[in-house]
């Protein structure tokens, strides 16, 4: 059994949540934010709750299909989501996170959810935890596109109810170190892993190279902020630019092509 | 000059640059990678030089990108390697950045052993080994590899769930070691990583009924003792035996068509006879003589296993490399919030 009712009042919560952010970014209600961070946390806590219920359910991190990826990516926005907003009180800033983390929600709860045997090869630490730092990465890389984007939109139309420009690059260059750094370790472990199941750590698949690419670009990003002609504007296109690598990475080759991690 | 060329290579707008013209070409030229399976297919089969030297050197048109973008890689992980060495040379005022410049040298050293086990490994995608038969491993004068036992584990139907392989490892017929191989359980030995691929069943004989109702299984190499005191030695067994038209015999592939064994009889009165028997088309009068009075009822098989067998001198290094890469990013991370209080980063 795979109980989704934690799962469907996590969702009521997350889209009661972004519902409260847009009135607050209309009314400017403080008690209006604080009710949505209360409702992103219950929708958190109610999503971990049914990951560890699946987790236990299926012996290992269920992360090997289409539905328990989209529902990890999902539960890996909400922590990133929170950990900025308990940190910072980024409020409305990361309201593309939760968009983004409703938009896979509604995906997944329209597939099958069932958890399917676990394949020999991928019964290992290694696969569970190249999986859950590749998405904590990706996470990271989703909000620094967020911040990115409201950088443009402060430096171009400036509001005075969106955190400031200094603020905003700090966060997005702190995004990308977080993501950057996660992002290493799956690299590692999945490396180590590959060279364990198939006697050689660095594969030529396309999925392979565009991950590689992934962490070639955010590796340098995390350069490109020390030089004073990227920072800001420029970062918070890079930023941008960079998600489109991860999207890319992540489903494009899942769907579009051949590859040894397709999308089910 | 040598400062200038030294101050080039400590930039980190040339770091810069080098990724990202690296990034914009692996990522056009990736894109050819699944839609031309004839070039890039065997990149994972062959080392990486082998590759570059008996593949990529005669498609060029095809890829041009890669030697650009492997030769901008030696570039950065030169221009990472001087930072490093630049950090070193600082270190008494930037120990605190030991995070970042552990993750360097680790990058560096990833690159050099990724380059050492390109030109000096080998691979060996899919070696087939039977129990018993030792297997010489071509790449490595000397040394053989013995299938000891095979064990494929199954749980319900679907795919295996592990594939345990006993190996002895022999180099000039001494043993060297012996290990069980199976899914996620490789054997490592000094650059030699050995991993299961698949494992498949080949008949190997014919079992057949005697006419008091008893089994008897009829394999390569066997001996049977015929009642009036012949003696039949099985010398091979063939899945498959064809005849073509000038009355010449091949055999076809593993799978059984028309089985046959090569049989040597020694008669009683000191005769013999050396010949084909093929029990599905009976038996020659020969065998009749002999007294043999077996009749075929089911094959035999016998699983064989499917392994990868790689040599990457450079694996240790690029464990090393990870190590630190590991304990790079983890410092990094622990004091990444520390050093921005203290607005200690470049600005360049
Ligand atoms: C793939 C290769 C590389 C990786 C993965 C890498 C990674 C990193 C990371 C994660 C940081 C920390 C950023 C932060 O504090 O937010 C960093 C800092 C730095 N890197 Fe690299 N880097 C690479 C190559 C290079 C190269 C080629 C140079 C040569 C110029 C370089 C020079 C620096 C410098 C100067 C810093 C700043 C250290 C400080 O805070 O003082 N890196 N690098």
């Amino acid at each position: 059994m795979t109980n989704l009712h934690l799962l469907q009042a996590a969702t009521v919560c997350y889209t009661l949540s972004v519902l409260a952010y847009l009135t607050q970014l209309m009314l400017h209600k403080s008690w209006l934010q604080r009710a949505a961070l209360l409702l992103v946390s219950s929708g958190f806590l109610l999503q971990s709750s049914c990951l560890a219920w699946r987790w236990h359910l299926a012996g290992f991190l269920p992360v090997t299909n289409l539905f328990s990826t989209l529902f990890f990516f999902s539960w890996a926005l909400a922590a990133c989501y929170l950990y900025f907003e308990l940190r910072y009180r980024i409020g409305a800033s990361g309201l593309f996170v939760m968009f983004l983390n409703l938009l896979l929600l509604s995906v997944a709860l329209r597939r099958d959810a069932a958890i399917p045997p676990l394949v020999a090869a991928l019964d290992t630490p290694f696969f569970s935890l190249h999986i859950a730092f590749s998405f904590l990465g990706y996470a990271l890389f989703a909000m620094a596109f967020s911040l990115g984007g409201l950088y443009l939109i402060q430096r171009f139309m400036p509001n005075r109810h969106l955190p400031d420009l200094s603020l905003l690059r700090k966060l997005n260059e702190e995004a990308i170190f977080l993501g950057f750094a996660l992002f290493t370790l799956c690299l590692v472990i999945g490396a180590v892993w590959a060279y364990w199941a198939w006697g050689y750590y660095f594969s030529w698949n396309i999925k392979g190279i565009w991950s590689f690419l992934v962490w070639l670009f955010y590796a340098g990003m995390c350069h490109a902020k020390f030089i004073r002609r990227w920072q800001g504007t420029g970062y918070a296109l890079l930023s941008i630019a960079g998600f489109g690598v991860v999207l890319f990475t992540y489903l494009g080759i899942g769907l579009l092509l051949d590859s040894n991690h397709p999308l089910e | 000059m040598v400062m200038r060329i030294w101050n080039l290579f400590c930039s980190l707008k040339l770091a810069i640059w080098l990724a990202s013209i690296a990034t914009l070409l692996l990522m056009g030229g990736s894109l050819l990678v699944p839609f031309n399976g004839r070039v890039f297919g065997s990149m994972d089969q062959v080392p990486f030089a082998t590759w570059l030297s008996d593949t990529a050197s005669k498609q060029l048109s095809l890829t041009w990108w890669f030697w650009l973008a492997a030769l901008i890689m030696i570039l950065f992980g030169l221009n990472t390697l001087c930072c490093f060495l630049d950090w070193l040379l600082h270190i008494r005022s930037r120990w605190r950045k030991a995070g970042e410049y552990l993750l360097h040298l680790g990058v560096v050293l990833v690159l050099l052993a990724y380059i050492w086990g390109s030109f000096g490994g080998w691979r060996n995608p899919g070696l087939q080994l039977r129990v018993g038969v030792p297997v010489a491993l071509p790449q490595w004068p000397g040394h053989t590899l013995r299938l000891d036992e095979f064990t494929p584990l199954f749980s319900g139907t679907g795919p295996p769930q592990d594939m345990i392989s006993q190996l002895t490892l022999l180099e000039n017929n001494e043993e060297r070691l012996s290990a069980r191989v199976g899914i996620n359980a490789p054997l490592l030995h000094n650059g030699l990583v050995i991993t299961p691929v698949s494992f498949g069943q080949e008949p190997v004989g014919l079992r057949f009924a005697a006419p008091d109702g008893t089994r008897h299984e009829l394999l390569s190499g066997g001996l049977l003792d015929l009642k009036n005191g012949s003696e039949l030695r099985l010398l091979r067994f063939v899945a498959d035996l064809q005849q073509r038209s000038d009355g010449s015999l091949y055999f076809r592939d593993d799978r059984l068509g028309v089985p046959a064994y090569e049989v040597h009889i020694s008669y009683a009165d000191g005769g013999s006879w050396r010949g084909w028997y093929l029990p599905t088309k009976g038996l020659p009068r020969q065998l009749k003589m002999a007294g043999f009075n077996l009749q075929p009822v089911a094959p035999v098989y016998q699983s064989y296993s499917v392994l990868t067998v790689n040599y990457d001198p450079g694996a240790r290094l690029a464990a090393i490399g990870a190590t630190l890469m590991t304990i790079g990013v983890l410092l990094a991370l622990v004091s990444f919030y520390r050093k921005r209080t203290r607005q200690d980063r470049p600005e360049i």
